[in-house]
């Protein structure tokens, strides 16, 4: 039974840790939503942004 | 918060005067010095301009003016201390204040690629960027803080740039962090050993009016090559204060700091606005253009950027010069003027603008070196040629590159079998502890199969990955990279890339994410887009650990033959997939630029010893990251489901054990239908017994969903699933196959290697899992499949659209599809 808990436990941080960074790979960093700040942003040209 | 934030009747101490040289001497002229107080007595109609009290008389300043003055102010507290602060604001205190704040200086560090900037930062603030003895190696800016004699420094370490035309990316990207953040002071990093090339870039920030200090670094090798220079008649001169350097041993880097104070509290002597004579013509010309730039209503530019560094940069014709003209009210006026001016001396001195205003500059910076510098006998220019004329040499220079390369995987091998065998052990010691001294159940297979097994199968190659790194980074802190590039060049030329683009190609060796990062370099969008697309083909050190345990296994005799063919496959794919790319979809006309041969090194130790922690410790944290919760997810989809069958086995190992009908209900033991009986069930073997739980768990049937699809390659769906698994990361498919390999019935040792583990493997009718084929097959499909998340993410972001990224995923996989089966089949054919 306590086996089984903290199976569980691992199962549960496993999944969390798998959605929050494959959450956080699709979102803009700070850094990404200043870059379309042309005064900041190295490759405005590619992006087209600017 | 600035002066122009504070309303009527509200008041503050001068923390800091922004802007540049001109602005500047007027603005503390009037008074507006730092630790001075200053009151608002009223804005006019329309809030601009606005009238201020100091020093017991009223000045008026425009709104854009008062914005360049930083101040600290009891009306308006800031950020945490709004929120925090309850009392009553003291004189005092304030002052205290205004004084702490007045010691942040902000530095941002310029100079030419590969002149040391990096080196100089990480020292400084004890950070662990990378560096290397290649240009490029910086191709976004960081940040880095530190403190030193009260003053606190926030430092901002740019990209490697030749000169700030809006040409590439990057020099645009430095003018306008420059224009933009306004650093307090510049440091303007030099290459002691190339100054004539490395003080153009010195020119132009001359013309930009703005507090530099140069750092003179690599001056050792200055006097190595017998040269001497007079730094202090060279500083006086461009008026600029120089001090020597040695960046990679860290000598200098304290004093040059103490400068950057001296010349932010204006107590340099040295410090000057200095005219580079540009000729009695371009003079005339830059003089009108000025006087056009310079009226009142273009104060709010001029304030920020010299009109003469505009006027020069619309001579030279400078798309960013143009374009920030063109929002002026005046701006036909002036591009008019400059227009004129422009052919008037393009006719007159037969020449154009631009290579006017370049030689005018290195003119300049000959006639300064001729007065501070004697040359010496040029003694490690010469040892450099003398080296170069082997290793890069018209015939000799593609094998020696060739040969260096082999040695490496080589190296990598039988060095790192060693230290692999010892983590080997000590695994399979953890293993067998594991085994005797924990209690059947899910906790423990969990331990064993699902961590030990997947991130123990891992960092067994932290070794190999320590060892090609350290290779790796002697290759860039000797110079010999730079070499590498340029002996590639001309085959770069030949699919259509400049050699430029050999440089993201090689970083990724190390990871792909970086290198998609660092074609930011590459000035052509088509060539950088190109460079992109064909960066997954380069083995990346993720995918090392899938190659050593695969070349393990199965070609012991020859591991370092068949790692460099591994390696070999991923670039001649690349040059492939760049000739038809190139020909299919870009098809501009490539961009002439200079190839870089920075002088040979010897590299530190420090240096080489650091940038292979950095990569261990990665890897490191990938353990405990992505590799660990992968492999506990692959045990998870493995282990369950619980039904009735995989409760069979629990009785050949428990026979006491209740069991789960097929309603999944408990069972006690000894009621269990005829047919599941213990006497029924000791009728299969036990190998069998595992072989089906394995299959009726969600990995196995995820597994046997996609085995038709993978089969014709020679994989069984073990294999599927640990390529499916490396979605995520290269390193997982090794983790993966630990799990599912480690818990199979033919493991039957818990002390075998992983290796041996698949080299045992067997389908049902007693045929081998992995033969040469099918591993060679596995192998060139590692390589070139889907490369990882990270890197779809990377290409994403850098090419600005999801049709890179998901043309990428299908294309590579496609070819990784049909390069496998074409292997597979002729692998059959042959062993």
């Amino acid at each position: 039974m306590l086996q089984d808990i903290i199976t569980y436990l691992f199962l549960l941080y496993a999944v969390t840790y798998t959605g929050y960074y494959t959450v956080k790979m699709f979102i803009p960093r700070k850094e990404a939503v200043k870059s379309t700040n042309c005064s900041s942003c190295a490759g405005c040209k590619l992006k087209g942004e600017c | 918060m600035t002066l122009a934030e504070l309303q009527n009747n509200e008041s503050g101490i001068i923390t800091k005067v922004k802007g540049r040289g001109a602005f500047r001497k007027r603005i503390t002229e009037m008074g507006f010095v730092k630790g001075k107080t200053v009151k608002v007595i009223k804005n006019a109609p329309f809030k601009d301009p606005v009238e201020y009290s100091i020093m017991d008389y009223e000045i008026s300043l425009r709104r854009s003016e008062a914005a360049l003055i930083e101040i600290v102010s009891p009306d308006k507290p800031a950020g945490k201390e709004k929120e925090k602060f309850r009392g009553v604001v003291s004189q005092e205190w304030l002052k205290t204040k205004a004084e702490k704040k007045g010691k942040l200086i902000n530095v941002a560090m310029v100079g030419n690629p590969n002149a040391g900037k990096t080196t100089i930062f990480n020292y400084a603030t004890r950070s662990r960027e990378r560096v290397g003895n290649y240009s490029g190696v910086t191709v976004d800016a960081k940040y880095g803080k530190f403190s030193l004699k009260g003053y606190k420094f926030n430092v901002t370490d740019l990209p490697g740039t030749y000169s700030l035309t809006a040409w590439s990316p990057e020099e645009l990207y430095v003018r306008n962090h420059i224009t933009a953040n306004m650093p307090d002071v510049v440091i303007n990093v030099v290459d002691a050993s190339n100054l004539e090339r490395n003080l153009f870039l010195t020119t132009q920030l001359i013309d930009m009016d703005i507090k530099v200090v140069m750092a003179l670094n690599m001056y050792d090798e200055l006097l190595e090559a017998g040269n001497t220079l007079d730094y202090e008649s060279l500083g006086k001169m461009t008026g600029i204060p120089v001090v020597p350097t040695i960046g990679s041993k860290n000598i200098g880097i304290i004093d040059l700091f103490q400068k950057v104070i001296d010349v932010y509290e204006d107590d340099d002597r040295d410090v000057r606005h200095v005219h580079i004579n540009y000729g009695h013509e371009i003079e005339g010309s830059i003089k009108k253009i000025q006087e056009k730039i310079k009226v009142k209503e273009n104060l709010n530019l001029t304030d920020v950027i010299s009109s003469r560094f505009l006027a020069i940069k619309l001579l030279e014709k400078d798309k960013d010069a143009i374009n920030r003209i063109s929002a002026l009210r005046n701006a036909d006026e002036i591009s008019k003027k400059a227009t004129d001016e422009t052919k008037r001396l393009e006719a007159a001195l037969m020449e154009d603008s631009e290579t006017l205003v370049t030689d005018a500059k290195y003119g300049f910076v000959s006639g300064a070196l001729r007065e501070t510098m004697t040359r010496g006998a040029h003694e490690r220019h010469k040892r450099s040629e003398t080296i170069d004329s082997l290793l890069t040499h018209q015939f000799m220079g593609f094998p020696i590159f060739l040969l260096f390369i082999f040695l490496m995987f080589q190296g990598t091998f039988t060095l790192g079998a060693y230290p692999m065998e010892w983590i080997e052990r000590l695994i399979a010691a953890t293993s067998g502890f594991m085994e005797s001294r924990i209690a059947e159940g899910s906790l423990k297979d969990l331990l064993i199969n699902g961590i030990l097994g997947g991130v123990g199968g891992v960092i067994v190659f932290l070794p190999n990955i320590l060892i090609l790194f350290f290779f790796i980074s002697l290759m860039e802190d000797t110079g010999y990279m730079a070499r590498a590039a340029f002996i590639m060049d001309k085959l770069m030329h030949k699919i259509g890339l400049h050699g430029k683009s050999f440089i993201p190609l090689i970083m990724g060796f190390g990871c792909n994410v970086p290198a998609i990062m660092a074609t930011r370099t590459i000035e052509n969008r088509d060539n950088r887009l190109l460079t992109m697309l064909i960066n997954p083909f380069m083995s990346c050190s993720a995918r090392l650990p899938v190659y050593v345990l695969i070349i393990g296994a199965f070609f012991p005799d020859h591991p370092g033959t068949v790692l460099f063919g591994m390696y070999s496959l991923g670039i001649i794919m690349a040059i492939v997939a760049a000739l038809i790319f190139k020909k299919a979809l870009f098809r501009s006309e490539d961009v002439p630029f200079v190839m870089e041969l920075p002088p040979y090194r010897v590299p530190t130790i420090k240096t080489t010893t650091r940038h292979m922690w950095h990569k261990g410790s990665q890897y490191l944290q990938k353990m405990g990251g992505i590799i660990l919760v992968a492999s506990i997810l692959v045990w998870a989809l493995g282990y369950y489901p619980r039904t009735p069958e995989n409760y069979e086995y629990s009785e050949i190992i428990h026979p006491g054990a209740n069991h789960l009908n097929e309603q999944n209900e408990i069972v006690p033991a000894g009621l269990l239908a005829d047919n599941n009986t213990p006497a029924g069930i000791e009728k299969e073997s036990e190998i069998e017994q595992e072989a089906r739980r394995q299959q009726n768990s969600y990995i196995g049937r995820i597994g046997k969903f996609i085995e038709p699809v993978i089969a014709p390659l020679g994989f069984d769906w073990k294999m599927g699933v640990a390529l499916l698994s490396g979605v995520a990361a290269k390193e997982i498919v090794v983790s993966t196959m630990g799990v599912l390999y480690q818990a199979s019935p033919e493991a039957s040792l818990p002390t075998e290697t992983l290796g041996e583990k698949l080299r045992h493997q067997t389908y049902p009718d007693g045929s081998r899992v992995f033969t040469t084929a099918s591993a060679l097959s596995f192998l060139v499909f590692i390589l070139l499949y889907f490369p990882c998340v990270a890197v779809i993410a990377a290409i994403k972001n850098e090419s600005g659209h999801w049709k890179w990224a998901a043309f990428t995923v299908f294309y590579t996989t496609g070819i990784a599809y049909i390069m496998s089966f074409l292997v597979y089949r002729a692998g059959i054919l042959i062993f």
